[in-house]
């Protein structure tokens, strides 16, 4: 595992003084694709704002490249992390091109004119994701599917070295879906720290390099599928029984729900 | 003129044949209504401050109960109970009533909703709104007759007389070429004027001069800079109540203005503001005025 | 070519034209100022041909003219115009920083309380000081102070100081300033007429004096607008995204209000509380234009200078030579436009 960009120590994170997580200790390396997984109200989301910053820590530290993104100016947290939300509405009028273009605000910032290195960023980013050839189309036609790729491009138009991402693999058919995982994982490949929380396990196991679990307001220390989806872990968390079969093509656990009964 | 005659006769009539107690008095209001009264009245609350001058101003001062912060004139008027202010909402009911009144002078519109309320208490009230000298003469007379005060309305009413015939008389003698065109500016920020329904321009029409939008009928309107410089008044006049700095010389740094005959020759004069804008025994006073600011030499 | 400040540099505007039809779009609307200029300073209660315009601006009448022509027109009916022209221009620019900051179309410039807060600065100044200019005075004091309280009280109040804060702040304001008029006017009964119609909203007799002030102002409430146009792009994906992306939202929260309030007050202090432009420009502007706030600024500075400009010419030549307070006519242009506007948005547009 290579150097940690994004660290968390002793994290509680919550909302009003009221904590969703404690204790979290995690490690976001370069070069591999974290996945959060957890039941519904476990604290996915919360501890992912946190970690983009958009969220305070309730107690604790989160640091990217060894500073602490709580003493970090809004522009410099945006140039080290990249966070894609699970929802957005696009803008009416603004193209798919304008939409990513935002991405470049935090080198930019307000005054500086754009240049060339900018444009090739905007126009590697869509090609990323797939819609070069959309880039002039309203962003307000693209499909649900289409609109969070362009919210991607978006962030890799940040050219941050963290790409956090929240449920990326929500609402898209199944072939999208091969596609974004695909896409993340080839990120992280080459060189970014990505973590991402993935609502369905299977897809999760798949395609991360660890997993780490979220129930009872902790979180497991993430690890490979194999040794974080165990039967117990799984039916603990979800409080389902759920039967676990191994993939037929990788080493990777997958869950298939019991027969209902007659 | 048949309402004042009748009226006169009706108090001379009862001045004769009674001394204390006064005979039933009826006279037509501003509105056209008939106020009667079983006797004089002899607590009066006057709501409007031209009422209020015209009462003192006939000798029924001493008659008056209450009056407005608003009424100013004579100076024992301004030392009456006061009832309020301007407009309806600001007159206190409970003050009126607790003074007793017999009889109640009110304003036009501003006052309906206060009128409302008298209708229901059954309290007698005479509507005070004359819109021209003719009208104020006769409601001088009508107040006389109200409160018992015929003759003191009556020797008001020649006095006045005498002024308007004396100022017409000079005015007359001027040709109609040589007539002055006037100006009046109610109010600067916008720019404003009086129309030929006003009684400003009726004083200004008696003293001899020519509103220059006299053909304006509402009392008064907004109108355009542009049209007043067009118009080149030869004196423009105004109120001493009008905002600060109204002499020839802020005139002229208006844009544009510099070019109206009135500024030039510095004819802008402020004139005192309750003797031209208050319908009352004062109206004289205002129309010399008015008269000596555009004919200097025959009203030295 | 470099790219310039806002995203969308290599974007189209929303009308799918390219690059060319924007460039005559925009001399376009260069062109329309300049006719509504000429054809307003031609109308009032005396009309001018545009011959007989040019002929007083430049100083040279022609033979047989009407010698007053140019004392009207260069004397009283230029500076008046061109106080309209940027007073209409800095409250549409007022108004496209606000419907960007509240990302809410039915913005106007008066939302932080400040066509309240001027109506009580100058009906204080008319009660109180009675000298000439006072009024414009007040006015500009008042809405200035209006916009910032409604800050101060949102900063105060919201932890993080929330736009809805500032909205709510600004509405608080309103009633407080408003109830102030109502006491000044009732205890001052014989101002009462003096303050309403200064209120109305009206360029009747504005000269140079106030446009040496007037001018200046605009410029700066536009040129600190195009600052923020970038940002404002970027808030418009909403407030969180906006954060992620890097963008100080209090920072251009406060900025936002305060150079819209400048704008504001400057435009009330030269002509009275007029409504509508800086609501109807806008929109107008982003119809032709797109949501760029780069081009929507000036977009929107050109049409509230023609909205305001035509409207006053209208209101001194409707019922010449009485004259109209112009917050009516724009009252007519702007309640139609709105009604459509709405018709259209119900037509099953995105």
């Amino acid at each position: 595992m290579s150097a940690p960009v994004l660290s968390a120590r002793g994290l509680a994170c919550g909302y009003r003084r009221v904590p969703v997580l404690r204790d979290v200790n995690l490690d976001i390396p370069a070069g591999e694709l974290t996945v959060l997984v957890g039941p519904n109200g476990s604290g996915k989301t919360t501890l992912l704002r946190t970690f983009g910053g958009l969220l305070p820590p309730l107690s604790g530290e989160v640091r990217v490249r060894g500073e602490p993104i709580t003493r970090m100016s809004v522009r410099n947290r945006a140039r080290l992390a990249a966070y894609v939300p699970q929802m957005e509405t696009p803008v009416p009028g603004f193209t798919a091109r304008q939409t990513v273009w935002a991405g470049r605000f935090a080198r930019l910032g307000w005054f500086a004119p754009g240049g060339p290195e900018d444009d090739r960023a905007v126009a590697a980013a869509l090609q990323a994701v797939g819609l070069q050839g959309d880039a002039e189309r309203p962003a307000s036609e693209l499909s649900g599917g289409e609109f969070r790729r362009l919210l991607i491009a978006r962030a890799l138009a940040q050219e941050a070295p963290v790409l956090l991402l929240d449920e990326p693999e929500a609402h898209l058919d199944a072939g999208h879906q091969a596609e974004i995982l695909g896409m993340l994982r080839r990120l992280a490949r080459g060189g970014a720290a990505v973590a991402a929380t993935i609502h369905d396990l299977n897809l999760a196991s798949l395609w991360a390099d660890r997993i780490g679990m979220l129930t009872g307001g902790m979180l497991s220390p993430p690890v490979v599928p194999e040794e974080a989806l165990s039967e117990g872990a799984v039916e603990r968390a979800y409080r389902a029984g759920l039967v676990r079969v191994g993939h037929p093509g990788a080493d990777r656990p997958q869950f298939l729900h019991r027969p209902p009964e007659e | 003129m048949t309402r004042f005659v009748r009226a006169a006769a009706a108090a001379l009539f009862a001045c004769l044949v009674s001394g204390a107690w006064g005979q039933a008095v009826s006279v037509r209001d501003s509105l056209d209504r008939t106020v009667s009264l079983a006797a004089p009245a002899s607590r009066v609350v006057s709501l409007n401050p031209s009422a209020t001058e015209s009462l003192f101003g006939i000798g029924a001062g001493d008659r008056v109960a209450g009056v407005t912060s608003y009424c100013t004139w004579p100076g024992e008027a301004a030392s009456r109970p006061k009832v309020g202010g301007y407009t309806s909402e600001s007159i206190s009911l409970e003050r009126l009533l607790a003074l007793k009144p017999d009889l109640v002078v009110t304003g036009g519109p501003v006052h309906v909703s206060i009128r409302k309320s008298l209708d229901s208490l059954g309290i007698p009230y005479y509507v005070f709104e004359p819109s021209s000298v003719e009208a104020t003469l006769e409601c001088l007379a009508d107040l006389g007759a109200l409160t018992g005060t015929a003759e003191g309305a009556a020797r008001s009413i020649a006095g006045l007389r005498r002024e308007l015939a004396e100022v017409a008389a000079r005015v007359d003698s001027i040709p109609p070429s040589s007539r002055v065109r006037v100006f009046w500016e109610v109010y600067n920020e916008p720019l404003m004027t009086c129309g030929s329904a006003s009684f400003l321009h009726e004083l200004i029409t008696r003293a001899g001069g020519i509103n220059v939008f006299a053909e304006l009928e509402h009392p008064w309107s907004i109108i355009s800079p542009e049209e007043a410089v067009r118009r080149a008044p030869q004196v423009i006049l105004a109120a001493d109540d009008h905002a600060p700095g109204f002499t020839a010389r802020d005139l002229a740094r208006r844009p544009g203005w510099a070019s109206v005959p009135a500024v030039k020759t510095g004819r802008v004069y402020l004139l005192p503001a309750d003797p031209v804008n208050r319908t009352g025994p004062r109206l004289g006073e205002g129309l010399r005025s008015i008269a000596r600011a555009l004919y200097p030499e025959l009203f030295p | 070519m470099r790219s310039s400040a806002a995203p969308g540099r290599p974007g189209l505007p929303r009308t799918g034209a390219g690059p060319g039809i924007r460039f005559a779009l925009s001399l376009a609307s260069l062109g329309l100022l300049a006719l509504v200029l000429l054809v307003s300073l031609g109308m009032g209660a005396v009309s001018y041909g545009p011959r007989d315009v040019l002929a007083a601006l430049s100083g040279r009448p022609g033979e047989g003219a009407d010698p007053m022509a140019a004392v009207i027109i260069r004397d009283l009916r230029l500076a008046r115009t061109l106080a309209a022209g940027f007073a209409g221009a800095a409250l549409a620019v007022s108004g496209v920083l606000l419907q960007g900051l509240f990302r809410n179309p039915l913005a106007d410039p008066y939302i932080l309380g400040t066509s309240a807060g001027a109506s009580l600065g100058a009906a204080a100044a008319l009660v109180f000081l009675r000298t000439p200019g006072s009024a414009s005075l007040g006015a500009f004091a008042g809405a200035l102070g209006a916009a910032v309280l409604a800050g101060a009280a949102a900063r105060s109040t919201s932890r993080s100081g929330s736009t809805t804060a500032v909205l709510l702040a600004g509405t608080a304001v309103s009633a407080l300033c408003s109830a102030g008029v109502t006491l000044l006017v009732s205890l001052r009964q014989q101002d009462l007429y003096a303050v309403y119609f200064w209120l109305l909203g009206s360029f009747n007799g504005r000269g140079w004096r106030e446009l040496a002030v007037l001018v200046p102002l605009a410029a700066a409430t536009t040129a600190a607008a195009l600052v923020l146009a970038r940002p404002l792009d970027v808030l418009a994906s909403g407030e969180e995204s906006a954060r992620s992306l890097g963008l100080d939202v209090g920072l251009l929260r406060a900025a936002a209000v305060a150079v819209a309030a400048l704008g504001t007050a400057a435009a009330v202090a030269a002509g009275g509380v007029v409504g509508f432009v800086g609501l109807v420009a806008p929109h107008a502007a982003r119809l032709v234009f797109g949501p760029s706030h780069r081009r929507l600024v000036l977009a929107s500075a050109v049409a509230g200078a023609v909205l305001l400009m035509a409207a006053d010419a209208l209101a001194r030549t409707v019922l010449a030579p009485l004259e109209l307070p112009v917050g009516v006519l724009t009252a007519f242009a702007g309640a139609p436009f709105f009604l459509a506007l709405l018709a259209r948005r119900g037509g099953g547009r995105r």
